[in-house]
């Protein structure tokens, strides 16, 4: 704030006299979107009325950058008609991390979808947005997972949001982690939506492959839909959050391709009715312990009031405290859930900072 | 979008469905901690205490320590857990394994356990309730669960409880949660929950009581002033502390003096017993109350030393007035 002598105000005249601002507010804070598909468009929409400043989108055609702000509204809407950002008005064709550095924003949220093919991408432009001293919020479970040890088990998880990449479940963990890694004996996670109304659609009478088709139809499936089909998502999430609380520098990781997982076509539809009548039900659920070999993904029998049970609008994380386990939920499900979680990482951490 | 609680290994939960609270606030992903005993296909009964308990009613198989009805709750008891499936649930915002909604500007009233209530009865799979027997506030939130969801239970004992707060008692609880406000606003909320707690255990006891173990001792000349009674209320504060958060104290004290209940409404059989000592439901209150409820069966003002946690203390008395009820 610039003070301002009388002796100066009364001889620049009235309309100078007080505060004089020479930026922007000191609350904004500079958003650049990586990705803006259906979980970016979606965030865009989010944006007015909150406190964030867009100056910058990226997709994998071009940058658009305007420090002084972009209207959300207008490239959401570009992108939803099916159009690159290299046609909207004054976009560079530049690579993303390069963009990342140049532009240079205070939050970085990269609502690129997970896929194996850009986890290393992804990860290097997560670093570019680090090095730069910028929040980095993020979508893609693979990146995390990769990363985890990287980003979370350090200092440098004060930069990094994984909200909306665990389900809505990655604020508490982030709150609680010195905790988790103190005492943490052990994970199990029910973090599969998609699986969860396939075994509901099988405990209500359909078989395996008219579940999966009700899932699809709710347009819950991953782009890749095998990657939930096949224990892949969960196993990734697994990955993520074993990273975080229990991995650490030097610490040798999980090898994702190793961790054992079960498809749901595997699913016997006779034993999950069975559980039903016996007061249980079916969930695929990721388990481990400190060991980096000791990850699984596999389909099991839980009892109907165990946080484990969880309703297809959610995720759980359960953590083995000695005799407790700590449990969190997340409802950062579908892509307007995703979007959701992905703001309020942004939103609650990054404002706290 | 998140939520996080801490549960003993093993404890049950209900993931509530999203549910839009009294205060307007949405409560979404919220778990609901429960715990059952007793025949899994006999009939349920529902037991809910005061602020501070929780769903541990009393010991059995699957958890063995102390619960908070122990004479009252088991094998052969006044609610027999050889006849009867006894059901009990932390209460939403409470200290317990339940979620809640943040302790800033939210409120949780006896409508929304209520409503809870039902949320976990959906998810069990029970349509109706043999019975619903609530103490203190328990006896508030079966009230508000009768006059609700009045197909879903049987009958329902009401102990220590009323349709509305007493004013005396409110007058007590606004202490108290200014005392909670005073550790908020100076950082010694532990040590302000302790102190609230013993003004609230000073009320919840009789005369009676603290007559025959408090009597005034000699005083000699130049000692400091130290009653007895002033270590036993502090110290009981104390433990309460180390156990009970603030937010939670605060919460469930202003949703005592938030209830409100249309007798009226409560067509439901209700078996209603208070205590001559209580200073916190007083027994004109019960009067009050039995004279309004269209489906009374029986209103008892039963002779006690212990003030409003006779419903703890006379288990003697208790159990053959549950036994018959519940038949």
């Amino acid at each position: 704030m610039t003070a301002i002598s009388p002796v100066t105000a009364s001889q620049e005249g009235p309309d100078t006299v007080g505060f004089r601002s020479s930026g922007p507010s000191p609350t904004e804070r500079t958003l650049h979107l990586v990705g803006p598909g259906q979980v970016g468009r979606r965030l865009l929409r989010l944006l007015p009325g909150t406190s964030l400043r867009l100056c910058a989108v990226s997709d994998s055609t071009a940058t658009v950058f305007d420090r002084s702000g972009l209207d959300p509204l207008a490239i959401a809407a570009h992108k939803e008609r099916g159009l690159p950002l290299r046609d909207f008005a004054a976009a560079a064709a530049i690579p993303t991390e390069l963009a990342i550095s140049v532009v240079a924003a205070q939050v970085v949220a990269d609502a690129t979808g997970s896929d194996k093919a850009s986890t290393t991408a992804a990860v290097e432009r997560g670093r570019a947005a680090l090095r730069n001293g910028a929040f980095l919020a993020l979508c893609g479970k693979n990146a995390l997972a990769a990363a985890a040890a990287e980003w979370l088990a350090s200092e440098q998880r004060r930069q990094v949001g994984c909200n909306a990449a665990l389900g809505g479940a990655g604020l508490q963990l982030v709150r609680e982690l010195d905790e988790l890694r103190a005492r943490c004996t052990g994970l199990e996670l029910c973090g599969n939506v998609t699986t969860t109304v396939i075994v509901q659609a099988i405990e209500r009478g359909a078989s395996v492959a008219e579940g999966i088709e009700c899932a699809q139809k709710l347009g819950i499936l991953e782009p890749d839909p095998e990657l939930d089909l096949d224990g892949s998502d969960a196993a990734v999430k697994l990955a993520a959050v074993w990273g975080a609380v229990f991995g650490g520098a030097g610490k040798p990781g999980p090898d994702l391709a190793t961790i054992a997982r079960q498809h749901v076509r595997e699913l016997d539809e006779r034993v999950v009715r069975e559980r039903v009548a016996r007061g249980a039900t079916t969930r695929l659920v990721a388990r481990a312990g400190s060991d980096p070999q000791s990850l699984q993904v596999a389909f099991a029998e839980v009892p109907a009031g165990s946080p484990l049970a969880a309703p297809p609008d959610r995720v759980v994380y359960s953590y083995r405290l000695g005799a407790s386990v700590r449990v969190h939920t997340g409802l950062g499900v579908g892509y307007q859930g995703t979007a959701e979680a992905l703001l309020a990482d942004i939103v609650q951490r990054e404002v706290l900072r | 979008m998140s939520g996080s609680v801490t549960l003993a290994a093993g404890a049950e939960v209900c993931h509530l469905p999203a549910f839009t609270l009294e205060s307007g606030r949405c409560l979404a992903g919220s778990v609901l901690a429960f715990e059952r005993q007793g025949s899994e296909r006999a009939p349920v009964v529902v037991a809910l205490g005061g602020i501070s308990a929780g769903r541990h009613v009393s010991a059995h198989a699957a958890v063995a320590g102390p619960g908070w009805w122990e004479g009252c709750v088991g094998p052969g008891l006044g609610i027999d857990t050889e006849r009867v499936q006894v059901l009990s649930f932390d209460w939403l915002g409470g200290a317990g394994g339940s979620s809640g909604p943040d302790a800033t500007g939210s409120s949780v009233t006896t409508v929304d356990q209520a409503r809870a209530l039902a949320a976990l009865l959906d998810q069990l799979g029970v349509e109706r309730l043999h019975a619903l027997v609530g103490a203190s506030y328990g006896g508030m939130v079966g009230l508000q669960f009768a006059a609700l969801f009045p197909r879903r239970v049987e009958r329902l004992c009401v102990l220590a409880a009323a349709h509305e707060p007493d004013p005396m008692s409110t007058a007590f609880r606004c202490v108290q949660r200014s005392i909670l406000a005073l550790g908020r606003e100076t950082g010694r909320e532990r040590d302000c929950v302790a102190l609230a707690r013993a003004l609230a255990m000073a009320t919840y006891r009789g005369r009676p009581e603290f007559a025959a173990r408090f009597a005034p001792a000699a005083l000699p000349a130049g000692a400091e002033l130290r009653p007895a009674v002033q270590d036993y209320l502090l110290g009981r504060g104390a433990e309460f502390a180390e156990l009970f958060p603030a937010a939670a104290f605060a919460l469930l004290s202003a949703s005592i003096d938030q209830h409100r209940v249309d007798p009226a409404q409560v067509r439901t059989p209700v078996w209603l017993w208070g205590f001559d000592t209580d200073q916190i439901v007083p027994p004109e209150q019960i009067a009050a109350l039995s004279q309004r409820l269209p489906a009374l069966r029986q209103s008892r003002v039963l002779r006690s030393r212990f003030g409003h946690d006779g419903f703890l203390k006379e288990t003697a008395q208790l159990r053959p007035l549950l036994r018959e009820a519940l038949r």
